[in-house]
């Protein structure tokens, strides 16, 4: 891999670390969770509807990532299993770890909902 | 099909586990070790090469396997072709054009027998390629030409017409086809090249260094064998040069040229451009050494490099053109491997000879 391209890699990676953080940061700001109330009082919360939001981007981002990455590894792998069939179960586990990602959209998105 | 990673990602994948599945080194040597060609054809047959084996049973010609594999090579290349689109599939097609150059070649030495020394040809065409291989070419028309002219209609359309058209057919009672064919190679060289231009970024690049270093390996091949050795004349020899590489850009290649054809000396050249290569050559006593071994040793240390640097592309980025020319490399040297011990075997070369040419 070139230096460019690995550079350009790296920087996508600290822009979805940041992004990341920035999704924490609405969820996990304590002032705005932090008193008791009632299910009325939350639903006419204006911060909510950014709360739902943040949560459906954790999850939506995850799942269209690992979609990508599925499709990606699925093919070299499907490659690689017509030639060497014996590979099959290797080659599964690298699939596993790319659907990894929905996972961890998900429990993003449970994370930040149970702030509610 | 835009990212790289789409383009490469099960092509890539697929050339891999069959580079995985070629024949390791200690399989080489358990088969250089084989007694004799039944022995050797049996322990193929646990290789991607098992099919050798039961042809041989079936008609015991050896000519025949040789054509088997060459068509292996040509079914394997037009594979990978339907494997790519746009540019790329252009690309691997101006590399299977290689192969279609060497049969090419192949069917112009029978129309040359047929025509020029009045040789019976039916029995050798029957063991060339047929099918179409890149463009489409009737080689049956090729072979039985009466004359230049019919050579040239049966290759109208093709990438070297024009280069081939430019040949006077009456050269060919006096100088045979050397100069013919060695066009015929530069000619494809030109239009790789050509095909590597219209390539993205990253594989032009990738590209542009690996034909720069086959253009110096190929110069340096002919310079030895026919500057040195045969002492073709220096506008001869500066025609069957490749373009590209470093070694055109060296003052000591014009000396090289310029010098009396007895006077020549390779070392300087070879000093520049691969001075540890060099420093073993002083060592031997260039003198000292037969014409031929001098050859023979210059094209098995630059083959070896060659070897090295498609290893080193398949450590690299997996994302590139570099696994597909590194498969095609592998596959090429790996048969010719194999066409060496059928043949040393069948010929009965010495186990020396035939480890000599094999590897």
């Amino acid at each position: 891999m070139t230096t460019r391209v690995f550079r350009k890699r790296l920087g996508l990676s600290f822009l979805a670390t940041a992004i990341a953080l920035v999704l924490s940061a609405f969820v996990f700001a304590p002032p705005l969770f932090a008193a008791e109330t009632t299910v009325l009082e939350k639903a006419a919360d204006p911060q909510l509807k950014w709360v739902v939001i943040a949560a459906a981007i954790a999850f939506s981002v995850g799942a269209i990532a690992a979609g990508i990455a599925i499709s990606n590894v699925g093919s070299a792998a499907m490659g690689a299993i017509s030639e060497k069939p014996e590979i099959a179960s290797q080659a599964l586990i690298f699939i596993a770890l790319a659907e990894g990602l929905v996972v961890f959209g998900f429990i993003t998105a449970l994370m930040i909902l149970g702030k509610i | 099909m835009s990212s790289p990673v789409k383009r490469y990602g099960f092509i890539n994948a697929k050339l891999r586990a069959r580079i995985g599945s070629m024949i390791s080194d200690e399989k080489a040597e358990m088969l250089l070790r084989s007694g004799s060609l039944e022995e050797f054809l049996q322990q193929l047959k646990d290789t991607p090469y098992a099919m050798l084996s039961e042809e041989y049973d079936k008609t015991g010609d050896i000519q025949h396997l040789e054509s088997l594999l060459f068509a292996r090579e040509v079914e394997l290349h037009k594979e990978v072709i339907h494997y790519f689109d746009g540019d790329h599939a252009a690309l691997v097609m101006a590399l299977t054009a290689k192969l279609e150059i060497e049969n090419l070649k192949a069917v112009l030495r029978l129309f040359f027998s047929n025509t020029v020394k009045r040789q019976n040809i039916d029995f050798r065409f029957g063991y060339l390629y047929q099918g179409p291989i890149v463009s489409k070419i009737d080689w049956t028309q090729i072979a039985n030409a009466n004359n230049f002219q019919e050579v040239l209609s049966a290759l109208q359309g093709t990438p070297c017409y024009e280069t081939i058209s430019g040949f006077d057919p009456e050269s060919f009672e006096q100088e045979g086809l050397f100069y013919l064919e060695t066009a015929i190679d530069t000619c494809w060289f030109k239009h790789l090249r050509q095909a590597v231009l219209k390539m993205p970024k990253q594989d032009r690049r990738l590209l542009t260094s690996v034909l720069d270093t086959d253009a110096d390996l190929k110069n340096i091949i002919n310079l030895v064998r026919f500057g040195w050795a045969y002492r073709l004349p220096s506008d001869r020899l500066r025609s069957i040069m490749f373009d590209g590489g470093s070694i055109r850009q060296f003052k000591e290649f014009e000396e090289f040229l310029k010098a009396e054809a007895e006077q020549r000396s390779p070392l300087a050249l070879i000093r520049r451009r691969f001075p540890k290569f060099a420093s073993q050559l002083t060592q031997r006593q260039l003198d000292s050494t037969s014409n031929e071994h001098l050859i023979f040793e210059v094209e098995h240390h630059l083959g070896s490099l060659r070897k090295k640097e498609y290893r080193k592309m398949l450590r690299g980025d997996p994302f590139t053109i570099g696994t597909v020319l590194a498969y095609f490399f592998l596959c090429g040297r790996q048969d010719a491997m194999i066409r060496s011990m059928l043949n040393g075997l069948y010929y009965g070369w010495s186990s020396e000879a035939i480890r000599e040419y094999a590897l």
